[in-house]
């Protein structure tokens, strides 16, 4: 299968001449179609710093990523505006609503943007809002909605343009955990009957259980992979358990 | 410590200070320039047929009530200024110094920034000085002489009253940051009000109510500029009028702009292509939902942009008007004229000999040129009781009287044959309504014979308003004999003089008649003295008197408008930026969310442009839109008074040259705005 998104040998250093922090050291891996992907790891290392290369918010210092074929270290500026809003979808930590435009606009935005037929728009937010629960909230704004319905508008926002690579930087980070758990499993839900690509950063174990592929990074470089495989999914949360302790991180703070 | 942290923030925020500093300085130079006019030692000198004693006190008023203006003004650019830096103060706290301390830094930086402005404001004021000295001068026909000077007690006088405004609000603000509370500084930023807080019918209502204040406010300026001009009209009735037009048309504006968002609203819900085209969603988003809590706001530059437009455009026009009309009233160096008005019987009319007067005049320096008495006539005797202000009648004067009036004005004699009369009309009557009348009316009847005309024979040379009677649009020019036999109305007189007379020896002619008359026909004096129109019964005009007067009603009038219209422009053109300016702070992060959207930067720009080109075409459009009606109805109205006194070219390059003005000084403030709101933005 082609792959959705492949990392050639990629490094990010940060840092003048007298002194360089490299915060990517060779990473290299690849998400084919239809994968929920995690990226795991304690603070500092580079897990944020990945997500922004791939997302093309960063550059990378050497190395290329490829996106559907597309290698983005080569584009110019111009094109990577262009190139992000039909390619990618977000999902931030902090949610990242606007709070001007209701639940519907909001959503609504992402088509905008990409110039969808203005007809058509309202039908399409409709349909992904009920396929997500949230189509009684469309005419309230962000304000008078819950932490978890404001990420599952995310989501939605996410994914009704159907981009070809979902970005998720610790979606449930702000959310309380049961929240947290009905947010992960309608992603799951939407990676399993839509096919979207998923690549998740967490560093909440019970998150990272709901992925089908784990990739552990240490220090800017690959530590380890994970595979649920036919693992049930409290099996592969304590699996994912024992791999912190490995690291070093503390397991004491996770359930 | 302190003090220093304050001066470096100061010195490093130069950017951010830019409208604060901006403000400041064009208000001290302002106040700076039109107090200086009213210095001690502020000289002028002008010759001695002018006296602007009266001037200088108004200007003073004026200056200080439009001051009153600025303080507002200041107020708000500091509370932006807070606003902006309040997440900075909270890391000041948070890392421990004292809430007080940094309210005390706060008003040190201020200060900083006010001494600058003062400084800068003073040296621009100069500047401004100058302009104004050259202005008054060329209405008063003098030279100019440049000269750049300080006035040490108007730079005092600037500096207290600026100095009082920021202490006053410094301590305001000090107050205020040191009671907030450390949780609410680090929220500012977030809050958001898009809630309607009434139904829909509320809305719609008060629409209405807005419209129908403007549709009155129309009819009733209307009616305003069709009785403006009409003495049989009461002036508390004209003054009520004026003032329901302009309360329907300030509640108009705000009912207008409290239901724009609401309708706005309405009309976005409908247009689903225009809501759904690219961006346009965001930008909907973004102005509307400021829309509703800066309504009132925008309501008010509105109001403010077209106060300034109305200054502008007018007071050029007004002040050319009051020196048309000086022209068209002073054609004589001296004109003593009576009415007959407060007469009640035909035997009492006094046969005036100015004999006394001409003596007083030629005995001083300024010798008598050329002089007449000017008989005027009743028509019919009968025309003596007609005093309703509807019938009053037109007089007649003599072929010799009027020809002499004619050579003293510098115009030539006419010549009438003994059947025929000749006109003298207003020179503000269009030609066609006189042809008209003429034709309609060719011929009159005096009590001894009837006599005729044709269209060519009237005349607009202006003569003064003293050769018609009151309420009269003309005066009939009858030869010598056909004069002889009619009753007598008044006698006029009017003089030249070898030389201008000095103001000092004008304003003693009218004392000097007034005493003359009451000992000469002490008869007549004794008869009617409580009548109060009698007191007024001989009048004394001279051109020096005049001139002086309508000068400077005209310089008045100009350097007010200028005044008032540049502080209203500045007023209005600082309180859009800075509603912008401190908006924009709230949508960095809807930027910052549309940006990771994959908008790309040039997109953004149009969106900025768009945001703030609608915040600042609104208010420019329907105050544009306001006085275009304005102007519409008062060129209507005036016309002919417009191309009398003004001329029509003058006019329309009047207005074309304000508002090329005004554009530009907008466009600079909303390029500026996108700059500094550009920079907001980026700053994190």
């Amino acid at each position: 299968m082609k792959p959705v998104l492949e990392l050639v040998n990629i490094e990010k250093y940060y840092g003048g001449k007298s002194s360089v922090t490299k915060a990517i050291d060779d990473i290299s891996f690849s998400v084919v179609n239809g994968e929920f992907i995690g990226v795991m790891g304690p603070s500092g290392s580079g897990k944020t710093t990945l997500l922004n290369v791939i997302a093309t918010i960063d550059q990378v210092s050497a190395g290329h990523i490829y996106i559907d074929g597309q290698d983005i270290t080569e584009m110019r500026s111009k094109e990577i505006a262009a190139f992000r809003r039909k390619n990618l979808g977000f999902v931030f930590q902090d949610f990242n609503l606007l709070d001007t435009l209701t639940i519907q606009e909001n959503i609504a935005l992402a088509l905008t943007i990409n110039n969808y037929e203005p007809s058509l728009i309202n039908e399409m937010v409709l349909k992904i809002a009920i396929k997500l629960g949230i189509d009684e909230l469309l005419n309230k704004y962000p304000y008078e909605v819950s932490g978890g319905q404001k990420q599952r508008v995310a989501c939605a926002r996410a994914v009704v343009t159907t981009p070809k690579l979902i970005l998720a930087d610790e979606p449930t980070g702000a959310l309380d955990s049961k929240s947290a758990q009905m947010l992960l499993e309608t992603i799951s839900d939407l990676n399993k009957t839509l096919e979207t690509t998923i690549l998740m950063v967490t560093h909440d174990a019970f998150a990272a259980s709901y992925c089908k592929r784990i990739l552990f990074i240490k220090d800017g470089t690959m530590f380890t992979e994970m595979i649920k495989g036919d693992q049930t999914r409290k099996q592969f949360f304590n699996q994912i358990l024992d791999t912190i302790a490995l690291l070093g991180g503390d397991v004491g703070g996770v359930r | 410590m302190y003090a220093k942290l304050s001066f470096r923030n100061a010195k490093r925020s130069i950017m951010d200070y830019l409208i604060y500093f901006v403000t400041l300085t064009l208000s001290v130079s302002f106040f700076y320039a039109f107090s200086s006019l009213s210095s001690r030692w502020y000289e002028l000198t002008t010759n001695d047929k002018y006296n602007l004693e009266n001037f200088y006190t108004y200007i003073n008023y004026a200056t200080y009530l439009i001051s009153g203006i600025l303080i507002f003004l200041v107020y708000q650019v500091n509370k932006y200024m807070i606003k902006r830096r309040k997440r900075e103060f909270a890391t000041y706290i948070l890392l421990g110094i004292e809430q007080r301390k940094v309210a005390v830094m706060f008003f040190i930086e201020t200060l900083i920034m006010l001494l600058c402005s003062v400084v800068m404001g003073i040296f621009l004021g100069s500047l401004i000085t100058q302009a104004l000295t050259a202005l008054i001068l060329t209405t008063i026909d003098s030279n100019i002489v440049f000269g750049f000077r300080f006035y040490p007690d108007t730079i005092l006088s600037t500096f207290i009253f600026f100095l009082t405004i920021i202490v006053f609000i410094g301590l305001f603000n000090m107050k205020h940051l040191s009671k907030i509370k450390l949780i609410d500084m680090f929220n500012d930023e977030k809050k958001t009000e898009i809630q309607f807080v009434r139904g829909k019918w509320f809305y719609v209502v008060i629409a209405m109510v807005s419209l129908a204040c403007f549709v009155f406010a129309f009819f009733n300026l209307e009616r305003y500029i069709e009785i403006q001009h009409l003495l049989t009209v009461d002036v508390s009735i004209k003054n009520q009028i004026l003032l329901q037009t302009i309360v329907a048309g300030v509640l108009g504006t705000y009912a207008l702009f409290y239901s724009f968002a609401y309708i706005m609203i309405l009309i976005k819900d409908k247009l689903i292509r225009l809501k759904y085209k690219h961006t346009n969603l965001f930008l909907l988003g973004s102005v509307l939902s400021k829309m509703n809590t800066t309504s009132m706001m925008m309501a008010t530059v509105t109001l403010t942009l077209l106060g300034s437009i109305i200054c502008f455009v007018i007071s050029p026009v007004l002040s050319e008007w009051a020196k048309g009309y000086l022209a068209y009233r002073s054609v004589f160096d001296v004109q003593i004229n009576n009415v007959y008005n407060s007469i009640s019987e035909k035997g009492d009319l006094p046969q005036i000999d100015y004999a006394e007067v001409y003596k007083y005049i030629n005995d001083s320096e300024f010798n008598v040129k050329e002089y007449v008495s000017v008989e005027m006539y009743f028509l019919s005797e009968e025309d003596f009781y007609k005093r309703r202000k509807t019938n009053f009648p037109a007089l007649a004067i003599s072929l010799s009287d009027f020809n002499q009036l004619r050579k003293m004005a510098g115009y030539d004699p006419i010549s009438i044959e003994e059947d025929e009369f000749a006109m003298q009309w207003d020179e503000k009557i269009p030609d066609r309504d006189i042809r008209k009348f003429i034709e309609d009316n060719p011929s009159i009847q005096t009590d001894i014979q009837s006599l005729q005309t044709n269209v060519n024979q009237y005349y607009t040379e202006t003569l003064g308003e003293t050769v018609f009677n009151d309420y009269s649009d003309y005066t009939i020019v009858l030869p010598d004999k056909a004069c002889e036999k009619l009753l007598l109305a008044n006698i006029n007189f009017y003089a030249n003089t070898t030389k201008e007379l000095s103001y000092s020896f004008a304003s003693t002619i009218d004392p000097f008649v007034e005493s003359w008359f009451k000992e000469e026909y002490s008869t007549l004096y004794m008869k009617y003295q409580d009548d109060p129109e009698f007191k007024d019964f001989v009048s004394t005009r001279t051109k020096t008197e005049q001139m002086n007067d309508g000068n400077t009603s005209s310089l008045l009038i100009r350097v007010i408008g200028l005044y008032g219209g540049t502080i209203l422009l500045i007023i209005c053109l600082t309180l859009l930026a800075l509603q912008q300016l401190s908006d924009s702070l709230e949508h960095r992060t809807r930027y910052d969310i549309l940006q990771k959207l994959g908008v790309d930067r040039k997109a953004m720009n149009g969106l900025i442009f768009k945001q703030i080109g609608i915040y600042f075409s609104i208010p420019f459009i329907t105050a544009l839109f306001a006085f275009s009606i304005f102007l519409y109805q008062f060129s209507i109205n005036k016309a002919n008074e417009i191309k009398a006194y003004v001329g029509t070219k003058l006019f329309v390059f009047n207005i074309l040259i304000t508002l090329i003005m005004i554009v530009g000084i907008y466009l600079c403030y909303f390029a500026s705005t996108i700059i500094s709101f550009k920079r907001n933005l980026r700053t994190k």
